[in-house]
């Protein structure tokens, strides 16, 4: 067996360092990262506290996979009250920090307190120390992470995390904890850093049948047209031209779903124009990175979501101009996504009448000077760092404040795309695609298209989708090891085929089949390299009892606890909303279907996740889940 | 006078990214790609995503959708993943 996690719990404040062992029951039904995280947050955290207090807590976490070798499962988690939101956070990274500390000793670190001066957290070979790092305070996170020792696992903040901007994200190497405002948790923290390094293998259960079931598992990866090809030669950034053609494309601040200028946007374009190479994180064989040359440097590639804020959704074709965007979100430590999407609601006030920051729609040339402004949060950009909900409650325009519990939402339209509109408004953590069950892909952005404006199975679906991906986020691995879930098969077909869009149709019927399944997950016990392929993994690498049905309950009980918290902290079911641009405002004129019917999605979606019609998880269905007794 | 944009294998297979064609549906323009660039060229166009004027055509009757002149017809991989 895997031996039980081990954890720090460290007081900045007092310099107070306790080492304590996840007990087995924990370590069974939670397993690690945000679904451990989320119970751990109930269990050591009262209600009502400020994010960015001292006695707030911040969990960074790995997962039972993180160092294992099997493919895609570097990401490590990190685990919080959500500073946009006020409801949970929880944000992962692929940079190699997580798996530097588990060799170090630590499979996560509990962190609260505040440190006196800016310091640096060191976690060496299980022993861990407070320096003080104050020579280190205002610089960028790639100066930062060039000061710090090379051969360590480093988690760093930027100027904006320093200034507690809300959304400021935190680095390890090129990569980001993007969302929800880790990098402000740990600037009110006066942590600047933290580095690990270790020499600590992680003990497996049995290596040579994961190593074996690996070897197939990443032959499996390498066959399937997204995960061998698609994402490989285009990243997320493929997204663009077929987000376009759906309209799910948001432009001009969620306006409209489509933008006549998106194909120099696209992936295709950026692979003619920038690309030097594509490459990953530790152990995954997708490759989905871009590098691209900008200004001679060759630096990290934008995703799919920084095009479309940064493009469309401020009505820019400008690809240059996004690169450099992008590159300086990163330096400062801010969420590319949540900043742009701040910047667009801005540019709509301007245009309304309600407010002028200097922004207009079109007009990228002063975006790198105001980008930095907002992460030193100068003068009245200050405004512009809390987001676009609170920007919203000043100065008015709720109606078109594209966000969710307070999250700015993702690069998917949901008027064209309703399924993903029931993802974001119940997400845990706000306005997240993922978190949400990324039914877009299959609405509007996959091979297989279920109808995009019908709410029907889309419920259900949400569900099943939502504890699926919760699952395979808290065992460690990348969301995308997840996308040979639609068979090959279809993409050899094309869309067009009528086998694919029958299957579209047969999709929207499996309500009721999808309600059976997740009911009797207990009873799911066979593993599957085509159903989640990453039970099997876990079972190999854990000795835990965990096939296809188990791990899908761990998704599940990972909700309802992160759902417990939002509850707690007063986010239950009349959070699940979004703007009335969505959900009244039709995206076609004269095609009323144009928007998201989220008041008809929303009881069925509680039905099937067995919560009160106020979406509250009942204590019949915290029970089954054995959450309640735990408490 | 239709101009056609081909993507990714498509462009290789083609040998062009770009074309101009008279053509009054796809169908004609699929029946171009075969006789011109071949059975695998043809079988790889009628899997991939097709757009007109950069707007899907999934919910009309794809081949048999219409086209007029200055339409711009593109073929597109199919992606998934953000």
């Amino acid at each position: 067996m895997m031996p039980n996690p081990v954890y720090a719990l460290v007081n900045l404040s007092s310099g107070q360092v306790e080492k304590l062992t996840i007990k087995g029951e924990y370590f069974k039904k939670y397993i690690g990262g945000k679904c451990l995280a989320a119970r751990l947050l109930l269990d050591y955290t009262r209600p009502g506290l400020d994010p960015l207090s001292p006695e707030a807590l911040i969990i960074i976490n790995t997962g039972p996979m993180n160092g294992s070798g099997a493919p895609s499962s570097s990401r490590f988690n990190m685990s919080f009250k959500n500073v946009l939101t006020g409801g949970i956070a929880s944000s992962n990274c692929g940079g190699n920090f997580g798996i530097m500390l588990k060799r170090a000793g630590f499979d996560g670190l509990l962190i609260t307190g505040r440190a006196a001066v800016p310091s640096v957290l060191e976690v060496l070979d299980g022993e861990i120390r407070l320096k003080p790092a104050g020579e280190l305070w205002g610089l960028d996170t790639e100066e930062t992470q060039a000061r710090l020792p090379a051969h360590c696992g480093k988690l760093v903040i930027g100027p904006a995390g320093e200034q507690l901007v809300r959304y400021a994200s935190t680095s390890s190497g090129e990569r980001m904890a993007g969302r929800c405002g880790s990098g402000a948790v740990l600037g009110s923290k006066n942590l600047k850093a933290i580095t690990a390094y270790g020499t600590k293998r992680p003990k497996l259960h049995n290596e040579e049948a994961l190593k074996q079931y690996t070897k197939k598992w990443v032959a499996f990866l390498r066959s399937h047209p997204i995960t061998g090809d698609a994402l490989p030669h285009y990243g997320s950034a493929g997204l663009v031209n077929k987000a376009n053609a759906s309209h799910a494309l948001p432009t001009k601040n969620f306006t409209y779903g489509h933008f006549a200028q998106a194909d120099a946007l696209s992936g295709e374009a950026l692979a003619e124009t920038s690309l030097v190479r594509n490459s990953s994180c530790i152990s995954c064989p997708i490759r989905c990175e871009r590098r691209v040359m900008m200004d001679g440097k060759e630096i990290k590639g934008p995703e799919f979501e920084t095009l479309g804020f940064f493009g469309p959704n401020i009505l820019s074709s400008d690809l240059d101009r996004i690169l450099k965007l992008n590159y300086i979100c990163d330096l400062l430590g801010m969420d590319t996504i949540s900043v742009a999407s701040t910047i667009a609601f801005a540019m709509e006030l301007k245009e309304d009448g309600k407010a002028d920051f200097g922004l207009d729609f079109g007009n990228t040339e002063n975006l790198a000077d105001v980008l930095g402004k907002i992460a030193r949060r100068e003068g009245s950009y200050s405004e512009l760092a809390n987001g676009t909900k609170a920007l919203s409650e000043k100065y008015g325009g709720k109606e078109y404040a594209i966000h969710s519990k307070g999250l700015e939402l993702a690069s998917y339209e949901p008027r064209r795309s309703v399924g993903m509109g029931l993802g974001y408004a119940t997400s845990n953590r706000g306005g997240c695609h993922l978190n949400g069950g990324y039914l877009a892909l299959l609405e509007s952005v996959g091979v297989i298209s279920m109808d995009a404006q019908s709410p029907k199975g889309k419920a259900e679906w949400t569900v099943f989708l939502q504890d699926s991906l919760e699952a395979i986020s808290a065992a460690g691995f990348c969301l995308f090891s997840a996308q040979t879930f639609v068979p090959a098969v279809f993409f050899r077909l094309g869309p067009a085929h009528w086998l694919t869009r029958l299957s579209g149709k047969l999709m929207a019927n499996m309500g009721g089949a999808l309600k059976l399944i997740l009911r009797s997950a207990k009873l799911l016990s066979f593993g599957s390299m085509f159903l989640l392929p990453h039970a099997e993994a876990l079972r190999l690498a854990t000795g835990l009892d965990i096939l296809t049905g188990e791990f899908i309950l761990i998704g599940e009980r990972s909700y309802n606890l992160e759902r417990l918290f939002n509850i707690r902290e007063g986010l239950g079911g009349q959070s699940d909303s979004l703007p009335a641009r969505l959900t009244h405002e039709a995206q076609q004129p004269g095609h009323p279907e144009t928007v998201v019917p989220l008041d008809k999605m929303l009881p069925p979606y509680y039905k099937a996740r067995r919560w009160s019609k106020d979406g509250v998880p009942t204590e019949k269905q915290l029970d089954w889940l054995e959450i309640i007794q735990d408490s | 006078m239709i101009t056609i944009k081909y993507y990714a294998t498509l462009a290789a297979m083609a040998g062009r990214k770009t074309e101009e064609l008279e053509a009054s549906n796809v169908r004609d323009v699929l029946r171009h790609i075969k006789t011109v660039y071949g059975s695998a060229a043809y079988k790889e166009a009628r899997r991939m995503l097709i757009t007109v004027n950069k707007e899907s055509i999934l919910l009309k009757k794809v081949f048999a959708t219409s086209l007029k002149d200055g339409d711009e017809l593109a073929f597109f991989p199919i992606l998934a993943g953000g």
